[in-house]
Parts: C-alpha cells; sequence; structure tokens
C-alpha cells in the first residue's frame, strides 16, 4: 500500500522529519521479515531455557545472541527503506534527501526501541528470578547479573543494524545485493560467535560473549587457592587446564563505544555529504577509542 | 514459419544473460570469500556451509526476477519457459563458481552440490507459487530456512529434523520442490 507524507512546510524540516520518521517505522514495524526474526529469536529463547541444568554458564552465555534473527531483520528492513531512495519518484519530492533520510533513520529508531524494550524485560526477569549460573566449583555463582552495560549491548547491536541496512540499502544499486551482502555479514557475527572469544580478538567481536576465558599461568593444585572474587572454568574437553572466567561492565561498555563508532561510520556512508564527514570521523574515532579501550580492561 | 521454441530460446540466452541482475551472485560470492578468509580459524561447526549453501542459492532465485515480464508477457514463450532459460544461464555461471569457492575455501571444503540445489529449487518453488505481491520475497526462502535451521539445531523434536533435510536429506527437498516446480508449470 503506498502512504503518502501529509503536505508540511519545508520551513520546519524537523517537523518533516518527524511526520516522515512516522510513517516510515509504521512500514518497519509491520515489515515481514522482522515478525520472522522475533519469531526465530523466540523460539531460540524458549530452547535456552530448556538448556540442561548441568551445563554452567551456558544460558549467560547464549543470552546476547538471542535476538541476531531480530538484528538481521533489522537491518534487512532499514535496507528496504534506503534502497527506495533509489525510486525515480524521489526527484519529485519536495524535501532533500538530508530530511528523507533523517525520517528514515527516525523509523529505524522504533526498530531499536522494540530491541531496548525486549532487553530491558529480559533483564528485569533475570534479576526478579536472581540471576544466572556461571562458572565452575569452587569459582562458580548461581546468581550472575546482567551488567547495565552488557544489556546495553543489544539496543547498540540494533543501532549498527540501522547503520548497516541504511549503507546497504543506500549504497548497493541492487535490493538483492543489499539483503545477501547484510546476511553474510551478519550470519557469521551471530553463529560462529564462539570465533571471536578469545582474548586477541574479543575487542573486535561483533556480539561479545562473556565471561572471556582467560588462561591462568601458574595453575594452583587445589583450584580453591584462586582468588575467591574469580569465576572459573574447570579443565575439560576444550582446556587442560583451570581458566579464569573474566566478566566486566566496562569492557561491556567500551564494546557499546565500538559498536555505536562502527553504527556512526556505517551511517555516514548512507547519508548525503554533509553529515557524511562528521559521522564517518566520529565513528572512525569512537571505534578505535572502543577496541582500545577493551583491550586495556582486559587483564 | 513459427520458429521451434528451444530455437527461440537459443536466440534469446545472450540478451537474456544481459538483463540477468548478476549484482546478487557476484556480492554473495565475493562476500562469501571475504567472510571464508576472516573466519578460518574459527571452530568448524556447519555454519559456514549453511551460509554459503543459503547465499548462493538465495542469489539464483533473485535472478529470476524479470524486469520485463510485464512486456514479455504477450510473447509466445510461456513465463516457466522463460523462468526456467533464465536460471540455467545464472547456473551456468554461479555453479563453477560453487565449485571453485568449495574447492579453494576450507570453511565450505566437502559441502556436497546437492543441498544447495535443493535450497534452490525450493526457493524456485516459492517463486512459482508465491502470489505476485509476495514473489519478492521468494528469494528470502533459503536465507530464512538455513536460519531457522541452525536456531533450531536439531533440538526441535520432528520440526528440528524438518528443518535439516535440507542438508541431511536433500533428496526430498530437491524432489518435492521439482513436483512444486512441476504442478505449477502453467503460472
Amino acid at each position: 500500500m503506498t502512504v503518502l507524507a501529509p503536505l508540511v512546510a519545508t520551513r520546519r524540516p524537523s517537523r518533516v522529519v518527524l511526520a516522515l520518521g512516522r510513517i516510515e517505522a509504521h512500514r518497519m514495524l509491520r515489515h515481514p521479515v522482522l515478525a520472522g526474526g522475533l519469531v526465530l529469536s523466540g523460539v531460540h529463547g524458549w530452547l535456552t531455557l530448556r538448556f540442561p541444568d548441568d551445563w554452567s554458564g551456558a544460558r549467560y552465555t547464549v543470552a546476547p545472541m538471542l535476538l541476531g534473527p531480530v538484528m538481521i531483520a533489522i537491518s534487512m528492513a532499514v535496507a528496504g527503506s534506503f534502497h527506495r531512495e533509489r525510486t525515480e519518484l524521489v526527484a519529485d519530492a519536495p524535501v532533500g534527501e538530508e530530511v528523507r533520510a533523517g525520517g528514515r533513520v527516525l523509523g529505524g529508531l522504533a526498530l531499536v526501541a522494540l530491541v531496548t524494550l525486549i532487553a530491558a524485560v529480559a533483564a528485569i526477569v533475570i534479576r526478579a528470578r536472581g540471576g544466572l549460573d556461571l562458572g565452575d566449583a569452587p569459582g562458580r555463582t548461581l546468581h550472575a547479573q546482567f551488567a547495565l552495560t552488557e544489556v546495553l549491548q543489544q539496543p547498540s547491536l540494533a543501532v549498527l543494524a540501522v547503520g548497516a541496512g541504511a549503507a546497504a540499502g543506500r549504497r548497493l544499486r541492487s535490493h538483492g545485493s543489499a539483503l545477501l551482502l547484510l546476511f553474510t555479514a551478519w550470519f557469521p557475527t551471530i553463529y560462529v560467535v564462539w570465533g571471536f572469544q578469545g582474548r586477541g580478538v574479543v575487542p573486535f567481536s561483533i556480539i561479545q560473549l562473556q565471561p572471556v576465558s582467560l588462561p591462568i599461568t601458574t595453575q594452583a593444585a587445589d583450584p580453591s587457592q584462586y582468588p575467591a572474587s574469580w569465576l572459573l572454568s574447570e579443565p575439560g574437553e576444550y582446556q587442560s587446564g583451570w581458566m579464569r572466567l573474566f566478566t566486566s561492565g566496562s569492557l561491556a561498555g567500551w564494546h557499546d563505544v565500538y559498536l555505536l563508532g562502527l553504527a556512526a561510520l556505517l551511517l555516514g556512508v548512507a547519508l548525503p555529504r554533509g553529515p557524511r564527514v562528521v559521522l564517518v570521523s566520529a565513528g572512525v574515532v569512537a571505534a578505535a577509542v572502543g577496541v582500545t579501550m577493551q583491550y586495556l580492561v582486559i587483564p | 514459419m513459427t520458429a521451434a521454441p528451444a530455437l527461440v530460446l537459443a536466440g534469446a540466452t545472450w540478451p537474456a544473460a544481459r538483463a540477468v541482475t548478476w549484482a546478487p551472485v557476484i556480492v554473495a560470492d565475493g562476500a562469501l570469500v571475504l567472510v571464508a578468509a576472516l573466519t578460518r580459524r574459527a571452530p568448524e561447526d556447519g555454519t559456514m556451509p549453511a551460509l554459503a549453501c543459503a547465499t548462493t542459492a538465495a542469489a539464483c532465485v533473485f535472478a529470476l526476477h524479470d524486469r520485463g515480464e510485464v512486456l514479455l508477457a504477450a510473447v509466445p514463450t510461456g513465463p516457466m519457459r522463460r523462468r526456467l532459460h533464465r536460471l540455467s544461464i545464472v547456473v551456468a555461471v554461479a555453479a563453477p563458481a560453487w565449485l571453485l569457492m568449495r574447492a579453494v575455501m576450507p570453511g565450505i571444503r566437502g559441502v556436497g552440490v546437492l543441498p544447495v540445489l535443493a535450497l534452490m529449487t525450493a526457493g524456485v518453488a516459492a517463486a512459482v507459487w508465491a502470489p505476485s505481491p509476495a514473489v519478492g520475497g521468494a528469494p528470502a526462502l533459503p536465507l530464512l530456512w538455513v536460519t531457522a535451521d541452525s536456531v533450531v539445531s536439531g533440538s526441535l523434536g520432528p520440526a528440528g529434523d524438518v528443518l535439516g533435510w535440507w542438508r541431511a536429506e536433500p533428496w526430498i527437498v530437491l524432489v518435492s520442490a521439482l513436483l512444486a516446480i512441476l504442478a505449477g508449470r502453467h503460472r
């Protein structure tokens, strides 16, 4: 169905952006791919609840990737919106590309709000239920809670999804190419997420899973000799000795800065020349600072 | 005198090849090579083969989109014949690229041809049977199917098993999709 924007005085571009943003938000929220993403994430969440209880830390570790299908869907919905910038009709639009792009980004923020709501509800439920198990005895807790910055990773990822969708949708001539590029970029970051958990690469990961496993150089004969504040992972199939499980709100916070930097960079690629320089510059700086600070936080 | 349909299609091969939207095939293959290089040290768990099959199949289904569909509706060569003609042109290019990638990329080495064929024919069947406003969504079928399979990972009982048929029992998917295409040959 074609939706026509109400005619508004162009002297007040902010009102036009708001009006366009409302229309774009409605279209994106009703996009079938978003419904598919929500269903898949819901199924994944339900399967996670059925994990065996003897698999310590599984729910805590998997939680950040549960909204992965929603992130793919957000990118695709936003790409569809930005790709409409290539239709011949836009030549006759009464407002410029900057205003139209502002409306599209504003519409994308409705999807960010949806993700924020889901993440907040999940965090509150986990807190109300006393937390999750994490680590192996003697370095084990049954009350692990996500730090605020860990929860904020989800809205940051959603902003990145908006940026990626905007860049691919606006800059690639073929809509199919944009969708395939987004799928190919998101899929491994979600389902090969384990490959980015190592100490050396975790700051560069897109979806950051905590805890980060740190090798303990001097293995104690009795693991209870390790500092009582440490969470531990016992030797097993994937490791020969005890490992320290490092969780940190600061690490998650600087990772959020890195994600928002990448999002600004990609939005800069999508937007017209005016805001492009500012966004790309700010994005590169934020991403670089975010990565550097993460390396400084990891012991 | 009317030319035989096969001759008409043979003569139309070059113009059709020029009209095919090649960008999705090129972008999918390029992105796959890049991702495989970036994740070459990641533990192999079937994710890269799934990604490679899904994007290759979807790219081939994207190529079915015919910008001249309305214009060509009046010609005596039917839509199914034109659809298969375009598909054969795309597969003739995508198949060697797929085999080359399979040979050189460690992540997808050893992946069979049948799973990608199964996903592609399922996408084509969706394009044949989808109501006209939803035809554009047909290439999403391989992507959605593989994502759902990765989410479920065989842990949803019989439904999870069915989601894994594209890789575990590709013959079932392939034959079912071919039958669906055959049944919709006049669409």
